[in-house]
């Protein structure tokens, strides 16, 4: 479906920096026609899954210590990390200076879970329960070694920042379902303990060159999650809708003489802060909640702003319809005491993780939602600082790491992709970020191919030029 | 560079319902009830030009009148909401001003300032 769309100067100059050349001209301006949509595009085929749950575990969960099991690194206790199994690679800067890589097993156990037998690890115990649900992927991989542009290349599909986030590019792809709430939701939720947290910039939930209200609207963690939903006393709702009317108008006057797109965007975002105004508090609204709910998520759901607290908001937001619903968990980046630290991350989210599949398959909702939970890298097997039990860390390792997804579209039961004996290389099925974006696309009926915007006169895509879709791993 | 652009209702709520906007509404609205002339068309004018920078047009200016109207009526028939209204901020209303008249322009001048001429940098 094409939309026309009005385009001033400023922005036809910016899809076609290409120059206008009077050869070029003819084929840029079919080029603008394609990629001015400026409204949601559609779905490419039948959709498996309506929505996305992301579950972001920020700074870089340990895969050996909770997914991917390597019984026989117990043998190798402190012994140097095998030059056959680094092959070269790079390692980052806080490990370099290392004079050596020691082996580090994991001192965790694993159980087979489910039908399937899947591997996961016993820091998990809900997560174990619900391994008939997920489909495991032990064979992730990144470019990036450092946060910001690992957790940017997966959010965005560029390690440099300035590129559309996923929910963005979902947004525009489909559309909201609920006109009534924002269509990309981001929650950032607070950690039961303090642990340094890597920075979480607003750009991975932004629109890049995409219309500014794709963007993702960003919730605030605690009692009040949006500020200001309140009309000032002496304004009520029809003095509101007046005064929202009256402004339209005046928007609109605007763009008719500026030809500026983005105060569409303006008009858009008035209208939905005007109906948020009624659908926030009713989102919000906790009170009908049974003991149970709490029973399943925890209770520390009851505490407004905990990762527990946001999945069971996260499904009440999958209930009304809010397309991508994006939560973040920090604290994963365990350089040091990781034995300790790993506990109280696996503390905060692992029931409230496992009981948000629960409870999205015991609504009906699963089939048709996608649930993600990882994080931008994973972690490695040598050791950080000094080879001592109570203190040791694992530094960041991109070449493998562990994702697991649900729900519609997804296999389930299904642990797909191996690690050599080290779960450092991939010896099986390597999925790679724009891999896992463009099947993430797949189950929502989106083709990754298509789903297009032009920009600096080239047509630009979450997945750039590269992804293949994880057939394997969809029903 | 560039910086990049936002725009979420979330900015659009914190427009329309910080008490540090509404305030500010009511200062503007104080400022056209002094200064801005004596006709309602004037004090129209005289906000959005303070405002934008620019003149009123005629349709724009017929836009803000019926509003203005509107909101006369609606604080006619609830001076109380009108005094609600004017309460918000730290600062008193401007002694001798009629609360009603004041509420309603201050209404407008509330819209003037979420303009998007206003807020945007172009």
């Amino acid at each position: 479906m094409i939309t026309p769309v009005i385009l001033n100067r400023r922005s036809f100059l910016q899809r076609s920096t290409l120059g206008l050349g009077a050869l070029a001209l003819g084929q840029l301006l079919g080029g603008i026609t394609r990629g001015a949509v400026t409204r949601p595009v559609g779905p490419d085929f039948t959709p498996r899954a309506k929505r996305v749950i992301f579950l972001f575990q920020a700074g870089g969960p340990s895969q050996l210590d909770l997914f991917d099991p390597k019984p026989a690194l117990k043998a190798r206790y402190n012994e140097d990390l095998p030059d056959s199994v680094r092959m070269g690679q790079r390692i980052t800067g806080m490990v370099s200076g290392q004079a050596r890589l020691a082996v580090l097993p994991s001192e965790f156990d694993f159980s087979a879970c489910g039908a399937s037998g899947m591997r996961i690890g016993n820091l998990l115990p809900f997560t174990q329960k619900i391994a008939d649900d997920i489909c495991l992927i032990n064979s992730v991989n990144t470019e990036a070694i450092n946060h910001d542009p690992a957790i940017t290349f997966l959010q965005t599909g560029s390690q440099q920042p300035g590129r559309p986030s996923m929910g963005a590019w979902v947004n525009y792809g489909l559309g909201a379902e609920n006109e009534n709430l924002p269509s990309f939701v981001v929650l950032i939720s607070v950690p039961s303990a303090a642990t340094p947290d890597q920075g979480l910039l607003s750009r991975l939930w932004g629109s890049g060159f995409l219309p500014s209200r794709f963007q993702g609207a960003q919730l605030r963690g605690g009692l009040d999650p949006v500020l200001f939903l309140h009309n000032p006393p002496g304004l009520d709702r029809t003095g509101r809708r007046q005064w929202l009317d009256a402004l339209d108008a005046m928007n609109e006057q605007t763009l008719r003489d500026s030809h500026d797109p983005e105060i569409e965007a303006r008009l858009a975002q008035y209208e939905m802060a005007f109906r948020m105004q009624t659908s926030m508090p009713d989102l919000m609204n906790f009170s009908r909640e049974p003991d149970s709910t709490y029973q399943l998520y925890g209770e520390s759901a009851r505490k407004p702003g905990t990762f527990a607290a946001n999945c069971l908001l996260a499904r009440r937001m999958a209930e009304r319809g809010v397309r991508f619903i994006q939560l973040y968990h920090r604290g994963w980046d365990h350089h040091n005491n990781l034995r300790d630290r790993i506990k109280v991350l696996t503390g905060d989210v692992d029931q409230p993780s496992a009981a948000l599949i629960q409870d999205l398959k015991q609504r009906g909702l699963l089939q048709d939602t996608v649930v993600i939970w990882g994080g931008e890298f994973g972690r490695t097997v040598y050791c950080q600082g000094e080879v001592k039990k109570e203190t040791y860390g694992r530094d960041h390792h991109g070449r493998a790491f562990s994702v697991w997804m649900a729900g519609g579209g997804v296999k389930a039961g299904l642990t797909y992709g191996k690690t050599d004996d080290f779960s450092f290389n991939i010896t099986e099925n390597p999925v790679s970020i724009f891999d896992l974006q463009a099947t993430i696309l797949t189950c929502l009926g989106l083709d990754h191919e298509h789903l297009t915007y032009r920009f600096q006169g080239r047509q630009y895509r979450l997945t750039d030029v590269s992804g293949q879709v994880v057939k394997d791993i969809l029903t | 560079m560039q910086r990049s652009k936002t725009d979420t209702p979330l900015q659009a709520l914190a427009l329309m319902n910080d008490p540090v906007q509404t305030e500010a509404a009511r200062g503007l609205a104080e400022r056209m009830l002094t200064e801005g002339g004596r006709t309602a068309a004037e004090r129209l004018a005289y906000a959005f030009a303070s405002a934008t920078a620019r003149k009123l047009n005629d349709r724009q200016s017929q836009i803000l009148s019926s509003l203005l109207e509107r909101r006369l009526a609606a604080y006619r028939e609830d001076p109380a909401a009108a005094k609600a209204f004017l309460s918000v901020g730290a600062s008193q209303p401007k002694a001798g001003l009629d609360p009603v008249e004041l509420a309603a322009y201050a209404n407008v001048a509330s819209l003037i300032l979420n303009l998007d001429q206003v807020i945007t940098r172009n």
